[in-house]
């Protein structure tokens, strides 16, 4: 059984780290200065995480402005667009403009390699997911001028994710984090999901974690069985009704518990929480503890707290 | 009572404006204990004064201070009513940040949060009409963490009771144009209901013009509330999307005025007056031109200062341009 505490998709930028950012995007600092200056903060963040007893870590961390943002930088045929606001949240993404046929580029590689050597250098006991924005999700949150079918759409974008995740999972990812949270807005197509989901996992061979958030998802869980997910990723904050139908899914597959508010400074006490990772553990053989989303929404103080009792939730639980 | 005429098409901003550079130069040395209150109090006084005369120069119609005294729009308010705290910033979005409030204990209304802001700019300003703004109790709600409060509605009416009080406050004062800011408003289309509740307890009593702020959102999922909305005009954001879907004001009340977002506050590229002047007539053929303000966006205060100023005389030669091509009659402010 495998019990352990894991984050998803980003932490907080801590406010020296986003000034030290926009200095150098302004031009205002060399990218070797500016490369020292991060190291060192990504170590500091690593290490903090590391002794909170959390397991898995999204390598992205607080690199990114938002979940398109390499993507959008780096793809052929997107460009960065105007600011949009991220699902319902006060927090804003510039949208990914489709201006053309999308094809890969390289986008969050070299990022990876920073953030897996300084884990190695420093011997910490953390592994690390690939994050990538789901290719339905990308449709749906992106802008496209180009395109004539969502369909065509959905294929170009798995394609190209697709490929950078199969480069990051040789460089030795452990998971390939896909975030889908318009598959729990409510009113999700399936068929798009479903063909941009399996054109992407068609090109690695790595586990897949699936993660859905700010919504249900167990409405689709009959046809999500069918697909490679090794991870469900469930909100049991914003949808703790889905708890139940998650238990059905049983079997070797894992589940992550979104039980940890990312969106609230109340800090969730450890007996909530392991109370629900030990109700999961009778029926998974692997259970992550998570936040329900990325951290991105509430201060980096909270943050830490609130994953310091994620470690402590999961302590106990034999590993093996 | 109260009457001003307007020009047709009457330009304004939707608040804050960058502030000049000496002036947070200014702030770091006071927030640090290096300047005394007194001298802050002159450095702000001046800051509006410098911007209000960008603004008019630029020959905006109805300018505002510039929010010049406030760091962060919920932040600001959250400062002055008894019951909040704050952690550390926030990221909003790419290094932008904010201080997010919590509220942990029940809040107090501790006196007059932005009326010596209006007392101050209505002494030093030209114009006959000069807007402020206040954070309306939906979204300091939702900008806020709820630490005390059972649930998110009893919070907004709790706030809308305390921003009420300022209203009234600011009324007494003399103000005539209030902006109420909810740009949170159209993110959880399920509270949209008690949200419009709340704002109209805030302004309930009042006789002060009301506009309330909407941005970066989808304007069709609370076009369907704002006829039970108990104020005049909203001020909605176009630029950014590049004008589209714009169609949606035709199903605004139409007794309700349009305050049209023209000038994209989050690229510091200038607009060309054409491009304003061709998204005002788009404008101009769903909506008449008695029923439409011109402003930018959102606020202007992530911007260098010039080209915020640049985009301004932009807007307002934009506008110009198209007063010379329509004939009729302004608003009227009535009171």
């Amino acid at each position: 059984m495998v019990v352990q505490a894991a984050l998803i998709g980003g932490f907080p930028r801590p406010f020296n780290i986003g000034r030290l950012m926009s200095r150098y995007r302004d031009g205002k600092l060399t990218s070797e200065t500016y490369e020292k200056k991060i190291r060192v903060e990504l170590f500091k963040t690593l290490r903090r995480i590391a002794d909170s007893k959390v397991s898995i870590i999204p390598f992205n961390m607080f690199l990114w402005d938002d979940i398109f943002e390499p993507f959008a930088s780096a793809f052929e045929g997107v460009e960065r667009g105007g600011l949009y606001r991220f699902l319902d949240n006060n927090f804003y993404y510039r949208v990914p403009v489709v201006k053309g046929r999308i094809k890969h580029r390289e986008a969050t590689v070299t990022q990876f390699k920073m953030v897996k050597n300084i884990i190695r250098e420093s011997k910490l006991r953390l592994k690390i997911k690939a994050v990538i924005p789901g290719p339905y999700t990308f449709v749906k949150m992106c802008e496209n001028k180009y395109y004539s079918s969502e369909d065509t759409l959905v294929t170009d974008v798995a394609e190209a994710l697709g490929e950078e995740a199969r480069i990051l999972e040789k460089l030795g990812a452990r998971f390939i984090e896909i975030h889908e949270p318009l598959l729990a807005s409510g009113n999700a197509s399936l068929e798009l999901f479903k063909k941009g989901f399996e054109t992407l996992t068609s090109k690695v061979s790595s586990e897949t974690w699936l993660q859905t958030y700010f919504g249900p998802v167990n409405q689709f869980l009959e046809e999500l069985v069918e697909l490679k997910i090794d991870v469900f990723g469930v909100d049991l904050v914003e949808a703790p009704n889905q708890f139940e139908a998650i238990l059905g899914l049983r079997g070797k597959r894992g589940v992550g518990l979104g039980a940890v508010d990312s969106r609230s400074t109340r800090v969730e006490t450890v007996r909530s929480l392991r109370m629900l990772v030990k109700r999961a553990s009778e029926n998974f053989s692997r259970v992550y503890l998570t936040p329900n989303a990325m951290m991105d929404f509430i201060p980096v103080s909270i943050a830490y707290a609130k994953i310091r009792r994620m470690g402590v939730a999961v302590g106990g639980f034999r590993n093996g | 009572m109260v009457e001003v005429k307007l020009p047709v098409l009457p330009t304004t901003v939707i608040g804050s404006y960058p502030r000049p550079t000496w002036l947070r130069r200014t702030i770091k040395l006071w927030k640090s204990g290096r300047l005394e209150d007194e001298h802050m109090k002159e450095a702000f006084n001046d800051a509006v004064v410098s911007v209000l005369r960008d603004q008019e120069a630029a020959g905006i119609d109805i300018p505002s201070d510039g929010e010049q005294r406030r760091d962060e729009m919920v932040e600001y308010f959250a400062e002055r009513i008894g019951g909040f705290r704050f952690y550390d910033p926030i990221r909003i979005w790419g290094n932008a940040y904010y201080r997010k409030p919590a509220v942990h204990a029940p809040l107090q209304y501790k006196g007059n949060m932005v009326v010596e802001e209006f007392k101050f700019l209505r002494s030093v300003s030209t114009r006959p009409v000069v807007k402020i703004t206040i954070t309306g109790p939906y979204t300091i709600a939702d900008w806020s963490f709820n630490e005390y409060y059972s649930a998110k509605d009893e919070l907004a009416f709790e706030i809308a009771k305390i921003v009420n009080k300022e209203l009234k406050a600011l009324e007494e004062a003399g103000a005539i144009y209030v902006q109420i800011d909810e740009p949170a408003l159209s993110t959880h289309l399920e509270e949209v209901e008690w949200a419009v509740e709340a704002i109209n307890e805030a302004v309930s009593k009042t006789r002060i013009k009301i506009g309330m702020h909407v941005c970066y959102g989808d304007y069709s999922r609370i076009i369907p509330y704002l006829e039970n909305l108990k104020v005049s005009q909203f001020a909605f954001e176009f630029a950014n999307r590049g004008f589209k879907n714009i169609e949606v004001v035709k199903k605004m009340p139409e007794d309700k005025e349009l305050g049209f977002g023209v000038i994209d506050v989050h690229n510091r590229r200038i607009e060309t007056v054409e491009e304003v002047a061709s998204g005002i007539r788009r404008m101009l053929e769903l909506l008449p031109a008695h029923r439409l303000y011109i402003n930018p966006d959102c606020g202007l205060k992530l911007l260098p200062r010039g080209t915020a100023k640049e985009k301004m005389r932009v807007m307002v030669e934009a506008v110009r341009k198209i007063r010379e091509e329509i004939k009729g009659d302004g608003p009227v402010i009535r009171t």
